[in-house]
């Protein structure tokens, strides 16, 4: 995708007659589907599953309003019941510890039930690599970039084809990877290939991908950075995601909508769920540059 | 008194034998100037009460019977030349080769070429738009640069996608369903520079044929249509050169005997400076950029003896588009052929051509020690025959056969590490065979009435090195995602992993209702075999061609068209046709949401398959010629598709579905030295998808169809004004044979953005919170330009 955006990019600038102009379209109404954001690991953190509604396009955007009073509970293999608890947050359901989630290769369960609709899934708690070391390395400015620091992390995928996992990184606790930078692996490269399996992560991945060229990593800067395990359906996920949220231009591919992992267990409702269920093994790396 | 009823009735039969034994007149038809091949000219004589009409095949020849020996007059003509009549006393089969002088008169030899004798009235062949160079030149063009596809666009039948897309669509089909050839080479990308120009070069075209429907048996391997582009052999006589300067690229043409009346050539070359011109107005890296193309055309032939005649053709041209060290993307075609005319006797002619056609493109990140490289092509060689057998004045036939082996590079792809190892992750070759044998009869079952029939047999074998793979059929509520790889089978080199024959018939009729009016009919049936796959709005010269495999079937059509033809007016300078068809497609190829087709081993496991239908009605109305000509054309028309899996297993607009286009080309010459020209276009906007809603997930905001529909709504309609004058500025006085004109001109003259798609984007302000809908245009302003064009 990279490659279509630089493409389209310097066409745009040399033939210099082409244009954009924001305009005003009237769309299809929306029709108030239930979205599931459950994203879980095994740190030690409060672990929170985010239910909401969708909105029209065009509505402001962060106003989707929040779901309330549902019922949040994941089950694992063993039968033991972990509760999702509504905070004060409205829309928020949480799990004081993500070290509870501790059967790393088993299934576990989600259930969400609002009103009639009762929306279930399942995922494999996927595993991930430890990180071997992170560094960093001072770059003077140039024509397109001011000083700064490239940070780089070694790390090898996990033996065994299909591994995918989903790298963040933090910059002094807020997360970098913006809609055009999101970093996941299959394997240890970007896409399926057998020759990637076991191996140390590829550059792109490993260094690329987790510096943000428009908020670059500064001197005592803390960088985190989190090799996370998510199942291959998250993957393929948030590939569609980001093609989705970045699709544009003269090679733009129809749009299509990202597909979820819930099912209704209510065969008589029509009601479906957007968003994803997946957890995983996490871990992370940290320090501060020096 | 038996027997002697027997000998007169014998006698009668002997008599009959001896009265009834025809002649031929054969030979060629020819420009006396350069001793090109005149495949347009009409040929007629009469004999008794009976008019005999021929008409030559594409390398000028011709043959016709004459009933019995004696003195005929023969007319040859062809609108911008002389008519000759020529006093023959036949014998024997006779030869009879004609070359036919251009009018002289500037303002008869600038008209386009009409059809005043009312041939399209009354060939057998419909659905067919014939081009001629000089009515091409008179379109207003793009930067001033004429181009054979861009005016194809304006006929009835043909559309795009918009500006940028590198294909052309006929009667909705898509851009890989269009058989493009050059000299009878296969192209697979007819365009430079992203679709704004395409790969013919105006100096060297000498006849272009677009063949919409009621595709002749002689052709096959692409549903939707046949471009035919012919290029000039090189003036046999004198040598001639033209070219001229541009505000985007500049041409020079040289041709010339290599030995006066037996061998010529013809050497063409194109190059773009757009990159050189931009340069003061690039800033800091990007004034590095490089972006150019170039194209060379090169042809020699040679003429043995009066049966025999050999060409070779060739055909190399490149785009190329880098920033030095970052990045860099080159992509071009390559072809060769070898040709043989041979002229058996005065009734069978054959060509048999060898040919060699490579499309490729590179792309290149980095450089030295971190640096990625994809490589990607498609190279074919082929071995054709074609036969035509002028029977006698009531039946041709023409048969043949072609042979191509295929081999595809989807994708060979090696990333350089820092270390310096390298990591291939190349797809394997794949490899194919394709052929076709015909049989096309035309009968002229009276002078009112013309049939023809014809068959054609095609075969595909997609052979090894390689493998087969299978995959897991998903539930029909679930068919919009990847299948699942089940099992993988070798294949040793040559071995047949998946075959196909398809019988393709082909049928045409014309009915002549008087000498100015006519109904035509024709049923074909077409198969192709080789696809090429994007997903893209437009296409991307990044897209792959894949074989049929054992997953992806051939796809099919079969297309029934009707039309009425009529010439009418003063001198019946008017032509008016109307054409209805209908096309039912198969196997169309389509992709799941989020389908990944590049460099993907499992590409088969993201397409689906489908059905789709085409249906319109097209106008057509020209005049030929006068001070004034032009044309007006109008299709309303339909393509849709339905497969499962994608908007709920209805039927859905295609991407290429334009319900209304209108064009119209007008062209005045005020006096001698000056001829404006002008072109409006109007095309009903093409379907999309919107979305209705948008969500969020993990801080990231993704937009959402609740509808699940696919090409429910359509963009603003497409339309534009385009003007251009020529002014001829005749001799110089300095070398009397150069002769020179200045073209001005201007494209979209009233400015329009015409919305090439409409995507959709978070707020590009910060801290706006509201997305946005984007219109993007390619060309969104006036585009002005001058172009130096001479000749000598």
């Amino acid at each position: 995708m990279k490659i279509k955006f630089l493409y389209f990019l310097v066409l745009l600038i040399v033939t210099q007659t082409a244009c954009e102009d924001k305009i005003e379209v009237e769309l299809k109404a929306d029709k108030k589907e239930m979205v599931i954001d459950a994203v879980l690991t095994n740190n030690p953190t409060i672990q929170t599953i985010k239910l909401s509604q969708t909105i029209g396009y065009f509505d402001n955007i962060g106003s989707n309003p929040p779901i309330q009073n549902a019922q949040v509970y994941m089950v694992d293999e063993s039968f033991k019941v972990f509760n999702f608890i509504e905070s004060t947050q409205p829309g928020e359901y949480n799990y004081p510890t993500g070290a509870d989630f501790d059967m790393i290769g088993s299934n576990y369960a989600l259930f969400v039930i609002n009103g009639i609709d009762t929306f279930f899934s399942v995922c494999t708690m996927n595993p991930s690599p430890k990180i071997d070391t992170l560094f960093w390395k001072f770059e003077k400015g140039g024509s397109f970039l001011g000083d700064r620091y490239e940070a780089e992390f070694l790390a090898n995928d996990l033996p065994g084809v299909g591994n995918t996992y989903w790298i963040r990184t933090y910059k002094n606790d807020s997360f970098q990877n913006g809609v055009d930078n999101i970093n996941i692996a299959y394997d240890a490269a970007f896409s399926p290939g057998a020759k990637y399996d076991g191996i140390e992560f590829i550059v792109p991945i490993r260094r690329l991908g987790i510096n943000n060229f428009n908020n670059p990593f500064q001197l005592n800067d803390k960088i985190r950075v989190e090799i996370y395990g998510i199942s291959n359906e998250f993957y393929l996920f948030l590939n569609l995601a980001s093609e989705q949220i970045n699709n544009g231009g003269l090679f733009a591919t129809p749009p299509a909508n990202v597909p979820s992992n819930f099912t209704n267990q209510n065969k008589q409702s029509k009601a479906r769920a957007n968003g994803f269920f997946v957890i995983g093994e996490s871990n992370s790396w940290s320090d501060v540059i020096k | 008194m038996k027997l002697k009823i027997a000998a007169f009735l014998f006698s009668l039969v002997i008599a009959h034998q001896v009265t009834s034994q025809s002649f031929t007149i054969s030979g060629s038809v020819k420009d006396s100037a350069s001793g090109e091949a005149l495949s347009d000219a009409i040929i007629t004589t009469s004999a008794g009460n009976s008019y005999i009409d021929a008409y030559p095949n594409n390398y000028g020849f011709y043959s016709l019977s004459v009933p019995q020996a004696g003195e005929y007059k023969v007319r040859f003509t062809l609108p911008g030349f002389i008519t000759q009549l020529i006093s023959i006393n036949v014998s024997a089969n006779t030869t009879l080769n004609v070359n036919l002088v251009k009018k002289i008169n500037t303002i008869e030899a600038a008209v386009i070429k009409g059809k005043k004798d009312g041939e399209d009235v009354s060939k057998t062949e419909m659905s067919v738009n014939k081009l001629d160079i000089g009515q091409i030149k008179r379109i207003p063009a793009l930067l001033g640069e004429v181009d054979v596809v861009r005016s194809l666009q304006l006929l009835p039948g043909v559309s795009t996608v918009g500006e940028g897309a590198s294909g052309f669509n006929v009667r909705g089909g898509n851009i890989d369903q269009n058989l493009v050839l050059l000299d009878e080479a296969p192209v697979f990308n007819s365009s430079h520079l992203f679709g704004f120009f395409s790969v013919f070069n105006p100096d060297v075209v000498r006849n272009v044929t677009l063949v919409k429907g009621g595709i002749p048996a002689a052709y096959g391997g692409r549903l939707s249509s046949v471009l035919d582009v012919r290029s000039k052999e090189g003036n046999i006589k004198e040598y001639q050169g033209t070219g001229g300067v541009g505000a985007i690229f500049s041409r020079f043409a040289l041709e010339g005997p290599i030995k006066k009346n037996k061998s010529s050539f013809i050497i063409a070359g194109r190059r773009s400076y757009i990159d050189v011109l931009a340069k003061p107005f690039l800033k800091n890296d990007l004034k590095d950029a490089i972006f150019n193309f170039w194209d060379v055309t090169a042809k020699v032939n040679y003429v043995f003896s009066p049966m025999d005649r050999v060409f070779v053709s060739s055909y190399f041209g490149r785009d190329k588009f880098a920033f030095p060290g970052a990045f860099q993307f080159d992509w071009g075609s390559q072809t060769l052929t070898a040709r043989w005319n041979h002229t058996f006797n005065s009734k069978l002619f054959m060509n048999s051509t060898a040919i060699y056609s490579k499309y490729d493109y590179r792309i290149v990140f980095g450089s030295g020690k971190d640096q990625f490289d994809w490589n990607s092509d498609i190279t074919n060689y082929s071995f054709k025959t074609d036969l035509n057998y002028f029977i006698n004045n009531k039946h041709t036939l023409d048969f043949g056969a072609i042979g191509t082996y295929y081999n595809f590079r989807p994708g060979e792809a090696t990333a350089t590490a820092t270390n310096g190892t390298k990591i291939n992750f190349s797809l394997p070759n794949k490899y194919a065979f394709e052929s076709g044998i015909y049989v096309d009869e035309e009968f002229k079952v009276t002078r009112k009435i013309n049939l023809k029939g014809g068959f054609r047999l095609s075969y595909f074998n997609y052979l090894g090195k390689g493998k087969a793979y299978y995959y897991k059929e998903n539930p029909d509520n679930a068919k919009n995602q990847p299948r699942e790889l089940l099992r993988t089978e070798s294949f040793a080199g040559g071995k047949s992993i998946a075959h196909y024959f398809n019988p393709e018939p082909r049928f045409s009729a014309k009915f002549q209702l008087d000498s100015f009016s006519s109904i035509k009919a024709s049923y074909n049936r077409m198969a192709q075999y080789i696809h090429l796959i994007s997903n893209t709005t437009a296409s991307v010269p990044l897209d792959v061609w894949l074989p049929t495999t054992n997953n992806v079937k051939p796809e099919l059509a079969d297309q029934v068209a009707i039309g009425y033809f009529r010439n009418f007016g003063k001198k019946y300078l008017f032509e008016f046709s109307v054409e209805t068809y209908y096309k039912a497609l198969q196997n169309q190829i389509n992709y799941i949401d989020g389908a990944s087709l590049l460099l993907n081993e499992t590409v088969e496991g993201e397409l689906l398959y489908g059905t789709g239908r085409a249906y319109g009605a097209e106008f057509y109305l020209k005049k030929a010629s006068g001070k004034f000509t032009g044309w007006l054309s109008y299709t309303i028309a339909r393509t849709e598709l339905i497969v499962k899996g994608i908007n709920n297993d209805e039927y859905f607009p295609s991407r290429f579905n334009r319900p209304h286009n209108i064009n119209l080309v007008l062209s005045y010459d005020i006096t001698p030295k000056w001829t404006v020209s002008s072109t409006f276009t109007y095309q009903a906007g093409t379907p999309a998808t919107f979305p209705t809603s948008q969500y969020s997930f993990q801080g990231y905001n993704i937009p959402h169809n609740a509808n699940n529909s696919r090409n429910d709504v359509n963009i603003p309609a497409y339309h534009r004004l385009d003007v251009s004058a020529i002014h001829e500025l005749g001799k110089w006085k300095r070398w009397k044979k150069w002769s020179h004109e200045i073209v001005f001109g201007a494209y979209n003259v009233y400015n329009r953005r015409n919305p090439f798609s409409i995507y959709f984007q978070s707020p590009s302000v910060v801290g706006a919170v509201k997305n946005e809908a984007i219109r993007f245009s390619v060309i969104g302003s006036i585009v002005p330009s001058i172009t130096y064009n001479f000749k000598f």
